[in-house]
């Protein structure tokens, strides 16, 4: 099957006062359709601005980013994102925010009101369609991002640390949650993140970076069979390959 | 909620519970205020024994109140007035949105038009109504001006500073969604602005009618701040005052409109 996404010598230089600073060199990867890839490495590897990237929401200085083999040049509505913060508009209710996306591209009230209730569902929401945001958990605020990113159905999900600002035990039950998304809803994630243990968990194929400028330096496939549930987190096979992780980013 | 809160400045109205003794204490405050500067207004003038057109008393304030509303003259002058006021807090508010808005866009535009923008704000209203009564004439279009010149600049800031706070992540979300300039425009920067500029416009509302007042002052022939001007003219003070009180008036219904307003379209910060 022809890859999803395609990376090909990319290189993200930002400008500065001596010559730039270099955040991203020579990436290349591929990412095959359904695929579940997370992208590790120590803050400040530029694993934020790889997602970028891949989202068209930043330009590469160096090399490219092929979206089915055509180069990517700005956002495109079959890319989801979900950003390190919820990102929900304060104003809307749950309800609203999850439809966003479909209300700027003008779909018919009905397929809109029928794929949201769907998503609700789907991120165990029901009974706050009307919230605001202010008064969801972080971990629900985040369900709402996710449910967002799902309403105009990418192909391709990017996830940036999403789970970053939640407690450890919400998170748990988070990536349980992403991972029965992913399940049912069959498309492909590329997931960035920090924690080991969670990269280790939800993908099939774990990224790892160098620090500033980042690097590829491993590209670890991660066999343990699916579906996961948290218990295999404390299986022999799971702490080799977390400490195979680890070792790649030391 | 009008004593808890009068300015309505935050819009969460304080603590949700509140002894009654305190609520109860609230309620009496503001007609113990009035009636104690009503006391001490009277109170002078036995004491010193004002004459009638240096200061009046409350009385007589009232009686003439009763008759310039009997004689129609307050309500003519007053709609004069409200007129001048919404219509230059109208034109002030159009104008400082859209320029606002593409200051807050536009750094250049910002830097060339900034010294222009605030050299305007420099220079005392007062001081500048003479010379819009002679360009546009001692009718209504100059007060309209007046007004619109004082609303502008708070309402601009406030604007540039809104449309700037708009987070930039949320404006990133609505680039990956693909959100043409429009529809970023209203479904991010005017609910994201909005709390900011109506402070904005609670600031103009009654800076509006200061505005139509000076103008007024300045060259006309109906209208609040001619009503002083012609009752001072004629020594009668109670109507000055008459007309001050009913300047008061306006000011804070323009105000409490814009906070109504404020409560029914920021319900969500509640």
């Amino acid at each position: 099957m022809p890859p999803l996404l395609s990376v090909r010598n990319l290189g993200l230089t930002y400008p500065n006062a001596d010559g730039g600073l270099s955040a991203l060199r020579d990436l290349t990867f591929d990412i095959a359709p359904g695929e579940f890839v997370a992208v590790v490495g120590p803050s400040g590897c530029g694993k934020s601005s790889l997602l970028q990237l891949l989202a068209g929401l930043r330009l590469p200085t160096a090399g490219s980013v092929l979206f089915e083999g055509e180069p990517l040049t700005g956002p495109r509505r079959r890319i989801g994102v979900v950003f390190q913060k919820a990102n929900l508009m304060p104003w809307r209710t749950v309800l609203q925010n999850i439809t966003l996306p479909l209300q700027l591209q003008g779909l018919p009230a009905a397929e809109t009101q029928r794929r949201a209730v769907d998503l609700v569902e789907l991120v165990s929401l029901t009974g706050f369609e009307h919230t605001l945001p202010r008064h969801l958990s972080g971990g629900m605020e985040q369900r709402v991002a996710i449910a967002r990113a799902l309403i105009h159905r990418p192909d391709l999900l990017l996830l940036d640390e999403p789970f970053g600002a939640l407690d450890a035990l919400t998170r748990d039950r988070m990536g349980l949650e992403l991972l029965r998304i992913w399940d049912r809803y069959g498309k492909t994630i590329v997931m960035v993140t920090h924690s080991i243990t969670e990269a280790v968990f939800l993908a099939d194929r774990v990224l790892v970076f160098t620090p500033r400028p980042g690097q590829l330096r491993a590209h670890i496939p991660i066999p343990l069979p699916r579906p996961r549930a948290l218990s295999q987190t404390y299986s022999p096979q799971f702490g080799a390959l977390a400490m195979q992780v680890r070792e790649a980013i030391e | 909620m009008a004593i808890a809160n009068p300015l309505n400045t935050s819009l969460p109205a304080g603590p949700a519970y509140q002894p009654r003794s305190l609520r109860l204490w609230q309620a009496l405050l503001l007609p113990l205020s009035i009636g104690t500067l009503l006391a001490v207004w009277q109170g002078a003038i036995w004491l010193k024994q004002y004459k009638s057109y240096i200061l009046p008393s409350p009385a007589r304030v009232w009686q003439r109140l009763w008759v310039a509303l009997a004689d129609g003259t307050l309500a003519q002058h007053a709609a004069v007035t409200l007129s001048e006021s919404l219509g230059g807090l109208a034109l002030g508010l159009a104008v400082a949105a859209v320029l606002g808005y593409l200051l807050a866009h536009s750094r250049p535009l910002e830097s060339l038009l900034a010294p222009y923008i605030i050299a305007s704000q420099s220079i005392p209203i007062v001081a500048v109504a003479p010379l819009f009564i002679i360009w546009f004439g001692s009718g209504p279009a100059a007060k309209v001006l007046i007004c619109a010149l004082i609303v502008f600049f708070p309402v601009l800031i406030n604007v540039i500073v809104g449309v700037r706070s708009v987070e930039p992540d949320l404006r990133d979300l609505m680039r990956s969604l693909r959100s043409n300039r429009w529809q970023t425009f209203a479904h991010l920067e005017l609910p994201a602005a909005l709390p900011t500029l109506l402070a904005g416009v609670k600031i103009g509302a009654t800076l509006s009618v200061i505005g139509a007042v000076v103008g007024e002052f300045v060259g006309a022939d109906r209208g609040l701040g001619f009503l002083i001007t012609a009752a001072r003219g004629q020594f009668d003070t109670a109507l000055v005052f008459v007309a001050v009180l009913t300047l008061v008036v306006i000011a804070m219904s323009l105000y409490g409109l814009v906070a109504l307003l404020e409560r029914a379209l920021l319900a969500w910060k509640e």
